[in-house]
């Protein structure tokens, strides 16, 4: 059976200018591969689109076809163990960006255990999802090999705060691919950022986590991308998974809802309903535009799930609790947060809101939503 | 002998009573004229009239009878004086060999009638109609009086409102109490963040020959925003961009904020509101920027129902400060019952729909 490392790096470390590294390059090759292989296996697929591992390929991975991890490996129910790998990494000095020494931000390994633990816990305290997962100890080695060790590394690498490399081989069909292994990295300025807490996380590592489990970087309302380190209003703090600042420890409705939907806990699904609908620029599909969900409550839209449309500009926001819906929905508003969509998506065209609660009820979906975005999009400021 | 029939009498202004004066006579020659006196009491000359103070009673062998003695009350200025009185008696005349009555009592009751407008809700949102109530106490019209109103603009010109009935009627009767309602209404116009404008109403003078009729003061009304109907069954009302009240607290340097009320009914189901602009180059990210991002926010929104009707409430925000170089909204409607693309569009100077 092959394996195929797949790479979702660059934490919140959108302003890179670095080029990628051998291992990104190399990634990136590799992911093409996969790329094909994917590809084959949704053709037909009717599905719209969410934003799971595996975006970065066309058609994009729905729901169902979102790439798990192998129940071999990370059954239902069962523990996923984690270990700290690159030993003296975690206790080393560092230099940061303006080339000033740092002190190490740990004495010695052990005690970035707590943290690794409480960074876990953003994801496993999740009810809606069945993520269990425990930090095991130090492991030897740098990590990054596909050994069958869930690994936790401290890597310097300019320009970035961290990446995930997730291991797939094909599922028994030969059509799928499965997570099997996943390694993360993260580079000491990451390590040393973490929160004193309570809770104790390290916010990259958290992000990292969530491409473990198979998530991709969350579509984005232009407000978490472009306002860094504030809240979004009607749309909440930035999730985990975008690239955002977040300004707390806590997930994301976003983040949660993908995670659940990935890893769902018993009897969650049968709660929860879906939205499907279409977005078009002008009467045309809007291809990889984002849709936003916020769920009323008391009468005020609450931050929600969001999700990219397909290349037919469907979409699908699935996973939500029963209630009123209140729908945005807008190209991609940062495309340099989403490098792979942007090419083939649908740019230039205008954030439009539908001025009607699309209703979810448990175990349905509510199907036939449509928005049309006006095209055109000029902007001041620093036109190009 | 010659005495009135009554001990006493009322009358109202603008009425007249026909007192009757009885007489027994016998053998008279020729007719007795007998002059009665009025005695003011409380009235005054001028609040009656007594048209021929002289009764006559015709000569003959034997008779009895009554002839009749006219008393008018008029009408004055005064609402507050209550009931008057004044006395009548007929004065002894040597030529009149007769046994004279007594004294009559004369009661003048207030007549006319007062006019006053009802007061609150003395308001008319634009779009909308309101009702303009007279409040009227008739205490004697003899018939119905017509009556009519002055609109009088202020703040609201001409065309900003319409009393749909200038002139009413007020009922003919004694003791009447009750109101007339005078529609009024507030033509949308394109303006969707004006303030509250005003206008006055008056009542018009009735006639100097007519019922004396005591009117109210003026009206203020109020003009209030109603929002522009950029399509069927939606309707938009804002504030103008302005500095938020958090000053730069939390974004630094002063950012703007206005907020949105959007009334959407059933005929505009599936309606999208976008944003026309303003957006921008973030140049900060200019190297992964491929578009503009949205130089507004949405700071919070908000949604109520009521009998169908929803109600969207948005806080918008230029959260950056190099947003603040793009203040003005322009806000796009589709979809629905819209035709075409209509824009509301925002300013510091006001809020204003284009079709």
């Amino acid at each position: 059976m092959t394996s195929r490392p797949v790479l979702a790096e660059m934490a919140e470390a959108r302003a890179t200018s670095a080029p990628p590294s051998p291992r990104q390059r190399a990634g990136n090759r590799r992911r093409r591969i996969g790329l094909f292989l994917l590809l084959g296996s949704l053709v037909g697929s009717a599905s719209p689109a969410y934003r799971f591992t595996g975006y970065r390929q066309l058609p994009l991975p729905t729901v169902e076809t979102a790439v798990r991890w192998r129940t071999e490996r990370w059954g239902p129910g069962q523990v996923l163990q984690w270990r700290l790998a690159g030993g003296s990494a975690w206790s080393a000095p560092w230099t940061d960006d303006l080339g000033n020494r740092q002190q190490p931000p740990f004495a010695e390994i052990g005690e970035a255990i707590p943290f690794v633990s409480e960074s876990l816990a953003a994801w496993s305290e999740l009810r809606s999802a069945d993520l269990r997962w425990r930090v095991a100890g130090p492991a030897a080695g740098a990590g990054d090999e596909l050994d069958g060790a869930n690994t936790i590394a401290v890597t310097d690498a300019p320009g970035v705060l961290g990446w995930a490399s997730a291991w797939w081989e094909l599922d028994e069909t030969g059509e799928g691919w499965e997570i099997v292994e996943c390694d993360l990295h993260l580079v000491p300025a990451a390590v040393a950022g973490y929160s004193p807490g309570p809770p104790r996380r390290m916010t990259t590592l958290v992000h990292e986590l969530g491409h473990c489990l198979g998530l991709d970087h969350a579509s984005d309302p232009g407000e978490w991308a472009g306002i860094f380190g504030r809240d979004a209003g009607a749309w909440g703090e930035a999730p985990k998974m975008s690239y955002g600042k977040p300004l707390s420890d806590a997930l994301h409705p976003d983040d949660e809802i993908g995670a659940s939907l990935l890893r769902p806990a018993a009897g969650w699904m049968r709660g929860t309903g879906r939205i499907l609908g279409q977005v078009t620029v002008g009467g045309e599909p809007a291809r990889f535009a984002v849709v936003f969900g916020a769920r009323l409550g008391g009468g005020e839209a609450a931050p929600g799930p969001g999700a990219f449309t397909d290349a037919a500009g469907r979409f699908e926001l699935a996973g939500l609790a029963p209630g009123d819906y209140l729908l945005r929905a807008g190209p991609i508003p940062d495309p340099g947060t989403h490098p792979t969509l942007t090419p083939a998506a649908t740019l230039r065209a205008r954030d439009s809101l539908l001025l009607e609660p699309v209703t979810v009820r448990a175990g349905a979906a509510t199907a036939g939503v449509s928005l049309d975005l006006p095209p055109g999009r000029d902007g001041s400021g620093f036109p190009r | 002998m010659v005495s009135f029939g009554a001990e006493a009498v009322e009358v109202f202004e603008g009425d007249t009573v026909e007192i009757p004066v009885r007489y027994e006579s016998r053998n008279l020659t020729a007719a007795w004229r007998l002059r009665v006196s009025p005695f003011p009491g409380t009235a005054e000359a001028a609040d009656f009239e007594i048209p021929d103070a002289v009764v006559e009673i015709p000569p003959g062998a034997s008779a009895s009878g009554e002839v009749p003695l006219s008393l008018t009350g008029r009408f004055d200025a005064d609402f507050e004086e209550g009931t008057e009185t004044l006395t009548l008696r007929f004065v002894p005349d040597p030529g009149v060999n007769a046994r004279l009555g007594g004294d009559l009592a004369v009661s003048i009751r207030e007549g006319g009638a007062l006019l006053s407008f009802a007061g609150e809700p003395a308001a008319v949102t634009e779009g909308a109609a309101a009702t303009l109530r007279v409040r009227y106490e008739v205490r004697n019209l003899p018939a119905p009086l017509g009556m009519a109103l002055s609109p009088l603009p202020g703040t609201a010109g001409e065309e900003d409102f319409r009393v749909e009935r200038l002139r009413f009627e007020i009922p003919a009767g004694k003791g009447v109490r009750g109101e007339v309602g005078i529609p009024i209404t507030a033509p949308p116009d394109a303006l969707f963040a004006e303030p509250a404008e005003v206008f006055t109403i008056r009542f018009r003078p009735a006639p100097p020959d007519g019922p004396t009729v005591r009117l109210g003061p003026d009206l203020e009304f109020t003009v209030r925003e109603g929002g522009a109907s950029p399509c069927p069954g939606l309707r938009i009302s804002a504030l103008p961009p302005s500095p938020s009240e958090e000053g730069g607290g939390r974004i630094g340097g002063g950012h703007l904020f206005t907020s949105l009320t959007l009334v959407r009914e059933a005929a505009a189901a599936g309606t999208q509101m976008f944003f026309r602009s303003p957006y921008y180059w973030q140049d900060e990210l200019a190297e992964y920027d491929y578009q503009p991002f949205a130089a507004t926010r949405v700071a919070r929104w908000r949604l109520s129902t009521e009998g169908g009707v929803l109600r969207h409430e948005l806080d918008l925000e230029w959260p950056d400060e190099e947003t603040l170089m793009e203040p003005d909204l322009e806000l796009g409607f589709l979809g629905g019952a819209c035709s075409g693309t209509p824009v509301a569009a925002c300013s510091a100077a006001g809020c204003e729909l284009t079709p």
